[in-house]
């Protein structure tokens, strides 16, 4: 007689059970009620014993996976017995539930889902991308980045024929090119292809997101491939490359954009050029004109009646009052006051704390008696 | 490695042991039983006068502790199974939660009620249900349902000590021999918990970076969470993000704090074992529509289907929601 | 002898004192609905005085507790005599007992509790016995039911409980033979008087005519309890003469004037010096006008402060 041994039901919620440790051999006589193997349920180990007396036949390996009432052993009477045609219908019920196994499995995944829904969203043909492994979302990501770099301009013209975003290419990779995006994303009326500079250890860079490609001299080139509708200068420091560089490029009628941040304030019959960078909380006042290729830090204020030339540029939290008129190339530093109807002349710089009362000459560097030390604390108490 | 069920038992033992005024009744929940699920097993031996089993009275039961709760003692009563918190519904609804606002505010009812609920067991239709749905919104009710990436015993003591509102304190039947979610589990990461000292809510991701923003946003309680466990694991592999919400307190849902947690990420999913229709999901979808209207937002909800729960495990899961029901629908969201 | 007398004596003053009040704001409160001055619900105790004085003068006020169900006006004047409470808590104004919010059948004031679902106020009252058990307070929790409310199965969860633990609760049930609209053997199998029986619990039932006999009663019932830490059942055959809450009144009026030759207030005026007594009826009378000015004066609760609070 040889008795069947099933894997018995411990957990309800099981499935299957690993054979973790044969405690006894094959061929071994047990005797009812003996351990002869150790299971690991999902919840606990337990111990499997004996059901009859008898010699062992071990039906699966340690380490096994064993379907919950699966047969996995067979208890013999004696030790020659023979028992292949039992082993032959042991050996049919395993395969059939090995097979169900086998069919439970995924068939093999030649994408995560993720890609999937990515693919279908944009429009990309899953099945046509030769890949070595698993297809993931980054492949489709890039993909569809690298078609896009390709038919931008297309693109665009298809969808939105005669008012689409205008690309700026953003001229000085340091951090006024930070302070020019940080705008731009503020308003998102623009879209931005690239920053050029000419520190060469910049070159493959990126500010948020954004490369710097090369030398500003390559403005020229990439007109000529229409790469850029309008440019922007985001120097700040140095004022005469600043001007400098407006100068060479206005020749080729390369038109500037105006950059500003979408919480000024613009009053009414307000002039202003091209090429300038308004920072937030700026405020131009009622019939002011401001020509081209400033730049203005955060809390100016250039009141009513003002006229601002080109390429200068103001430290945060200027005031003028009505009237000024403030010529080219012209340096402010930071907490600079004008009284009205100063002029301020051409290519002069202006330090921190001026408060400007007379107009000034052009060329002229006006300082301010600041950081004056009164005493020394003798005592403190 | 602690499991829910070990962590209320010792959070029991340790409120006996601190509060002379907490009380344990219930039915069978005296040593050797120990309880159904053995959730009070060892403590009437430890504490024999503060154990007490009860007749099959549950609405006796309730009201006894109302009284007890009412005249300065801090009874914690089991209903056996959560299907049974039937019969005890006019003592909860009408008394324990009205006494205090009633009174005007000079009498409370510090009464906590401890009960399984949930299926998966083939236990069938009257023992495999989630009824907390029918006491939300109960007014001076707090609905309480830690899940496995809770601390279950904290909450529990922080619903008996310091909780004044009678509390509906919902345990789940899987969950009781699950090991807790401690701390991150891969892939899992367990980011934050806001409101820690009281009724915590955690946040979890199945992605490392915490300012990506998530595809998808899982809001679910109680015993959902091995689902929900599950899904993070099986959806890491197909790369889809995962952000799940799991609050423990059920009666009130924060929806302000919600704002920054779900910047960015357009698609919910509100999953409850209790049935569909007029339940907690509807109420987090309507906060979500009344506070952050726009034409974006895209939510859903599983629940189990509006019929009784098979006793046949086969037919039981195709009725409660299960892990092959949720990620349909997270395809779905996501397609 | 004299001694007991007139022990005896003040306590039959005390008695109509408050049976009068009773009797008086019932009154009151009943024709302010019939006048439009009130609005919501009310369910008067009249003619059924003799119970609640009876049984809550024999209780340690101290430190008893009640818990009474929603014809509880008379039990709550017998403990504590807060006119102007009850007046404006069934007005809504901000100084009655429970600020308005209440009312009428849910009535709080130190150890009184009341609640309006028939039958559901029996475990909590039992669970209170429990906890001062537990306190060793020697405090009894005495618990009004209606003859209606043995219909609740709950009633009978909790005559279990009481006696298996050993609780110190008086359940006092006041048999007025109808439950609402309903009479008793319409309702009832069995007497009603077995229903503790069932449970081996110490039981009484009085024919209430004169109030003394029901303290008598109220005060061995309470000794008992507090000797032996067990429940006892006391039932009280009464009648009420008023309808069961407004203008809902079926009954014959053969019956109702039948009973009312037998009002237990009558019975106790006639026993008592008809000077003595119009003395403590002025008085009752002005204290419940006064008291019912005061309350019409007050002011109602703040709306904005309710949502504020609550």
């Amino acid at each position: 007689m040889a008795y069947l041994q099933r894997i018995p039901l411990v957990n309800p919620n099981d499935d299957l059970d690993c054979i973790t440790e044969w405690l006894r051999s094959e061929d071994e006589y047990v005797k009812k009620g003996d351990t002869i193997a150790i299971i690991e349920t999902s919840k606990a180990i337990v111990e499997i014993e004996a059901e009859h007396d008898g010699y062992l036949i071990l039906l699966h390996k340690e380490g096994e996976n064993v379907k919950v009432g699966q047969i996995f052993a067979i208890i013999k009477d004696s030790k020659e017995e023979d028992i292949r045609e039992v082993l032959n219908e042991v050996t049919q019920e395993i395969k059939i539930n090995v097979k169900e196994n086998i069919n439970k499995k995924e068939s093999i995944k030649r994408s995560t889902k993720k890609a999937e829904i990515l693919a279908k969203r944009y429009g990309v043909n899953i099945n046509e991308i030769a890949s070595k492994g698993l297809i993931r979302e980054k492949d489709i990501i890039s993909l569809v980045q690298k078609e896009s770099k390709l038919n931008t301009e297309d693109l665009v013209e298809d969808m939105y024929p005669g008012n689409f975003t205008k690309r700026i290419l953003i001229l000085g990779g340091g951090r006024g090119a930070t302070l020019v995006i940080d705008t731009i994303f503020r308003k998102r009326d623009f879209k931005i292809v690239g920053i050029l500079d000419d520190n060469p250890n910049l070159f493959g860079r990126k500010i948020f997101g954004y490369p710097i490609q090369g030398p500003i001299d390559q403005v020229l080139e990439m007109w000529k491939k229409k790469l850029f509708d309008q440019l922007i200068i985001s120097i700040s420091s140095d004022l005469l490359k600043r001007a400098q560089i407006y100068k060479t490029y206005k020749k080729y009628s390369i038109p500037f954009a105006n950059v500003i941040d979408p919480n000024v304030s613009i009053h009414s019959n307000v002039t202003i050029g091209e090429g300038n960078f308004i920072m937030s909380f700026c405020r131009i006042g009622p019939c002011s004109i401001i020509g081209s290729n400033n730049f203005f830090s955060a809390y100016v204020n250039i009141d009513h009646h003002n006229v601002v030339k080109d390429s200068s540029t103001f430290g945060p939290g200027l005031f003028t009052s009505s009237r000024v008129h403030i010529g080219d190339c012209v340096k402010f530093g930071t907490g600079v006051f004008i009284e009205p109807g100063v002029r301020v002349g051409e290519n002069s710089v202006i330090a921190s704390g001026s408060i400007l009362t007379n107009n000034i000459a052009p060329k002229s560097i006006v300082k301010s008696i600041i950081n004056y030390k009164v005493r020394k604390i003798d005592n403190i108490v | 490695m602690q499991t829910y069920l070990k962590s209320l038992n010792q959070a029991l033992k340790d409120l006996l042991r601190n509060n002379k005024d907490v009380y344990l009744l219930g039915e069978d929940i005296i040593d050797p039983y120990g309880g159904a699920f053995k959730v009070t097993k060892g403590l009437s031996t430890d504490f024999p006068n503060r154990v007490f089993p009860t007749p099959i009275s549950e609405a006796a039961i309730v009201g006894i502790a109302t009284g007890m709760a009412m005249r300065g003692l801090k009874p914690i009563i089991e209903i056996m199974f959560g299907d049974f918190i039937m019969l005890a519904a006019d003592q909860i609804i009408n008394h324990a939660a009205k006494f205090n606002k009633m009174y005007s505010g000079k009498v409370k009812v510090p009464l906590v009620i401890r009960t399984p609920m949930g299926g998966g067991r083939g236990y069938g239709p009257t023992h495999s249900q989630s009824l907390e749905k029918f006491f939300l919104g109960v007014p001076g009710l707090s609905v309480v349902s830690p899940s496995h990436f809770h601390n279950p015993g904290n909450i529990l003591k922080y619903a008996v000590l310091e909780d004044n509102n009678p509390v509906l304190f919902i345990e789940n039947k899987r969950l009781y021999a699950t090991n807790l979610l401690v701390k991150d589990k891969f892939p899992i990461k367990i980011s934050n918990e806001i409101n820690s000292n009281s009724y915590p809510i955690i946040i979890a991701r199945n992605y490392e970076d915490e300012k990506i923003t998530p595809d998808i946003i899982l809001i679910t309680y109680g015993g959902m969470s091995l689902l929900i466990e599950n899904i993070m694991e099986k959806m890491f592999n197909e790369e889809i993000r995962i952000l799940a919400i799991l609050p423990s307190l059920l009666s009130k849902f924060p929806i302000k704090i919600m704002k920054q947690i779900i910047e960015g990420c357009e698609n919910v999913l509100i999953i409850e074992e209790g049935t569909e229709g007029f339940n907690w999901g509807a109420e987090i979808e309507s906060l979500f529509y009344e506070n952050f209207g726009n034409n974006y937002l895209k939510i859903r909800r599983v629940a189990a289907i509006a019929t009784v729960i098979p006793a046949a495990r086969h037919l039981e899961n195709v009725v409660l929601p299960s892990v092959e029901s949720i990620e349909h629908t997270i395809l779905e969201v996501l397609s | 002898m004299n001694q007991f007398n007139n022990d005896n004596k003040k306590l039959l003053l005390k008695f109509y004192r408050q049976m009068f009040l009773i009797r008086l704001v019932e009154e009151k409160i009943l024709e302010s609905f019939k006048r439009g001055l009130l609005s919501g619900t009310t369910h008067s105790s009249i003619g059924q005085e003799a119970c609640a004085v009876g049984v809550i003068n024999a209780l340690n006020l101290n430190k008893d507790i009640i818990f009474s169900n929603h014809r509880g006006h008379g039990h709550f004047l017998a403990y504590c005599e807060d006119i102007v409470g009850l007046f404006s808590e069934i007005m809504g104004k901000e100084i009655g007992v429970c600020q308005g919010i209440g009312g009428s059948q849910h009535l709080y004031k130190n150890n009184f509790y009341t609640n309006g679902i028939q039958g559901g106020i029996v475990p909590c009252a039992t669970g209170m016995a429990f906890a001062e058990k537990i306190k060793k307070t020697e405090a009894i929790v005495v618990v009004f039911l209606g003859d209606g409310t043995l219909g609740q199965g709950v009633v009978y969860e909790s005559l279990n409980i009481g006696a298996l633990w050993s609780l110190p609760i008086l359940f006092v049930v006041e048999n007025n033979h109808y439950a609402q609209s309903t009479p008793t053997y319409l309702q009832h199998a069995g007497n009603l008087i077995d229903r503790a029986a069932a449970f081996e619990i110490k039981r009484k039932e009085l024919n209430v005519e004169d109030v003394m006999d029901v303290y008598k009663l109220a005060k061995n019932a309470i000794s008992y309890i507090v000797e032996q830490c067990k429940p006892y059942f006391l039932l009280l055959n009464t009648y009420r003469f008023a309808p069961h809450s407004k203008g809902d009144d079926y009954r014959d009026i053969k019956e109702i004037s039948k009973y009312k030759a037998k009002d237990p207030l009558q019975r106790l005026r006639n026993k008592i010096n008809i000077n003595l007594i119009l003395k403590i009826e002025n008085d009752i009378q002005n204290k419940v006008n006064n008291a019912f000015n005061r309350a019409m004066k007050a002011p109602k609760k703040d709306y904005l402060c309710f949502l504020k609070e609550f």
